[in-house]
């Protein structure tokens, strides 16, 4: 008969009940340490995928906040402190430039003395 | 890992045909599925993931016994028994079954071990070994039709069929 299941019982490893705890405690025991670094990764990174997305919105909400804030507020001076900046670190003196700015003709007189101010 | 341990043993004993051996690569094939543990993209093809790692490490296994000419002191001694005799009468069985199982192909063994020890059915088996239903029972009735021939009938307590 071919249709009946053979006993392999004398080689089944659970069959000592005892014995196969002990075989369970050893390797227990092995991938202890491996088990405690993936439960402390995957804690970390849990939490961090579970707030990414809430303070990556804050952060975009904070961000345009900010921008448009600065935009209204400061805009124009930090424009014009710029340009000033600008013209005096290339050597230029102020009133001239202010001349460029405003796209005034400085008479002559003017132009030489501004000329000959120390910068 | 108690769910699966029967499992795994079975693949090992197949391919090494030896329990001892069998036992040492299935409890380090558990060492490596869990340090390999990320290499798992889909968590319910656990199993199947499970006996690959413990065919290839066996695979590997009995290559490198093959190149020695002594095996490594067994890490787990037989404590002392209370009931000597049976012990020996259950040694010589497994002995005996080991060497029978020794004359068949390694997918009849693997297939009559994990149908017969470790009770899947045959659609479980043709999944995990990647051969269709009908040559799982063709391999379990040639496996069975093997070990009684080698074997007898004195050795073997048959149970009903399921």
């Amino acid at each position: 008969m071919t249709d009946e299941r053979i006993d392999f019982s004398a080689l089944d490893p659970t069959a000592d009940g005892d014995r196969f705890e002990e075989k369970v405690e050893r390797i227990n025991a092995v991938v202890a340490p491996a088990l405690a670094v993936r439960r402390a990764s995957a804690s970390v990174f849990g939490q961090v995928a579970g707030w990414w997305r809430p303070l990556l919105a804050a952060a975009a909400i904070a961000g345009v906040v900010s921008a448009a804030t600065l935009a209204l507020v400061e805009g124009p001076a930090l424009e014009s402190e710029s340009e000033i900046g600008v013209a005096e670190a290339i050597g230029v003196p102020e009133q001239i430039a202010q001349w460029v700015r405003s796209e005034e003709l400085p008479d002559p007189s003017e132009l030489l003395i501004a000329l000959e101010e120390p910068r | 890992m108690r769910h699966h341990y029967r499992a795994a043993y079975a693949v090992a004993l197949a391919v090494l045909g030896n329990a001892m051996d069998a036992e040492d690569v299935t409890q380090d094939s558990f060492v490596r599925a869990v340090e390999r543990m990320d290499e798992l993209r889909e968590p319910e093809r656990f199993k199947g993931w499970l006996l690959q790692i413990v065919r290839n490490r066996s695979r590997n296994y009995r290559s490198y016994r093959r190149l020695r000419t002594t095996r490594p002191l067994d890490t787990v001694t037989a404590a002392g028994s209370e009931n000597p005799g049976a012990d020996a009468e259950r040694a010589e069985l497994r002995g005996a079954l080991e060497s029978a199982l020794g004359e068949l192909s390694e997918v009849q063994r693997e297939v009559v071990l994990l149908h017969d020890l470790e009770g899947w059915k045959h659609r479980e088996i043709a999944q995990s070994l990647e051969i269709s239903e009908g040559m799982s029972r063709q391999h379990l009735m040639a496996a069975r039709r093997a070990l009684r021939e080698r074997l007898g009938g004195g050795l073997l307590k048959e149970y009903s069929n399921d």
